[in-house]
């Protein structure tokens, strides 16, 4: 019987540049994706002329009926201030507000006191991109 | 031959003979790698998370002085804007804006937002004023008009 082409081809040596190439996609996937931030709840986001946000930020959502979540746990306001002083050290880190854009103003400025209150003063209000005209 | 050179040539053929191949399979990381990239493929997402930036002061920060002409106030109403008592659109403000911003390089630009107006009235305010490159903005909660 008459052997196939194909399987007098050796396929070896494919191995290693396979695996090269493997790593270094994996690699650029683990640098670029970004983790889901503990929301809470889901919200309705403002749009706005917005820049990117980092990605090393606490998080606070305020649902529409005016639910608080910190880090996606929920709490209220009286607490945000001592979970913040909890984190006195990381001051620097910028604070990332989710909150719904039918809420009243009102009910962000609260947040915001508390907030200044506890001298953490880098905000990013969260928001949907503007469509390009 | 030399017995002494014969012996070493025996001594190097039984060391050449005992040397390991040192040599490893790669077709378990390369799995790994794989499978990871396939994980990082199917839960990662690309999505930059967007938001606008915004400082809050200080509590210690003391007052500032501005004079009138550098400062523009803006109220937010639930479809327009109030900027020196006249009732302007997106468009609108955001052309005053540009005027102002022109006349005088250090424009502090006031919110005044009203406690019920919603939120995102307060974002898109931001958005034209930050759209049109004034730097210092200052919010304030005031009671309805």
């Amino acid at each position: 019987m008459k052997k196939s082409m194909l399987s007098k081809i050796q396929m070896a040596g494919f191995g290693a540049s396979m695996a090269d190439i493997a790593l270094l996609l994996l690699v650029f996937f683990m640098v670029t994706t970004s983790t889901e931030p503990p929301k809470g709840a889901e919200v309705e986001l403002p749009t706005a002329v917005t820049q990117g946000a980092e990605q090393d930020t606490l998080y606070i959502t305020i649902s529409k009926n005016e639910n608080i979540f910190f880090d996606g746990r929920t709490i209220q306001l009286s607490e945000l201030q001592d979970e913040l002083l909890l984190r006195g050290l990381e001051k620097d880190r910028s604070i990332s507000i989710t909150a719904d854009k039918s809420l009243p103003y009102e009910s962000i400025q609260k947040v915001l006191n508390v907030l200044q209150e506890s001298d953490f003063l880098n905000i990013v209000f969260m928001s949907e991109p503007k469509a390009e005209k | 031959m030399n017995p002494i050179l014969i012996k070493k040539r025996k001594r190097k053929d039984i060391k050449s003979l005992n040397r390991e191949i040192k040599q490893f399979d790669s077709t378990s990381i390369g799995d790994m790698a794989f499978l990871l990239l396939i994980f990082f493929i199917v839960t990662g997402s690309f999505m930059v998370r967007q938001g606008l930036f915004l400082s809050l002061p200080s509590k210690s920060a003391g007052s500032v002085h501005v004079s009138e002409d550098r400062i523009i106030e803006i109220i937010p109403n639930e479809n327009s804007y109030t900027c020196d008592d006249e009732v302007l659109s997106s468009e609108q403000l955001a052309k005053k804006l540009n005027i102002k911003k022109g006349l005088t390089d250090d424009t502090v630009v006031l919110i005044r937002m009203q406690a019920r107006i919603r939120y995102e009235r307060m974002i898109d305010t931001l958005s034209i004023v930050k759209e049109s490159g004034i730097k210092k903005i200052s919010v304030k909660m005031i009671e309805e008009l």
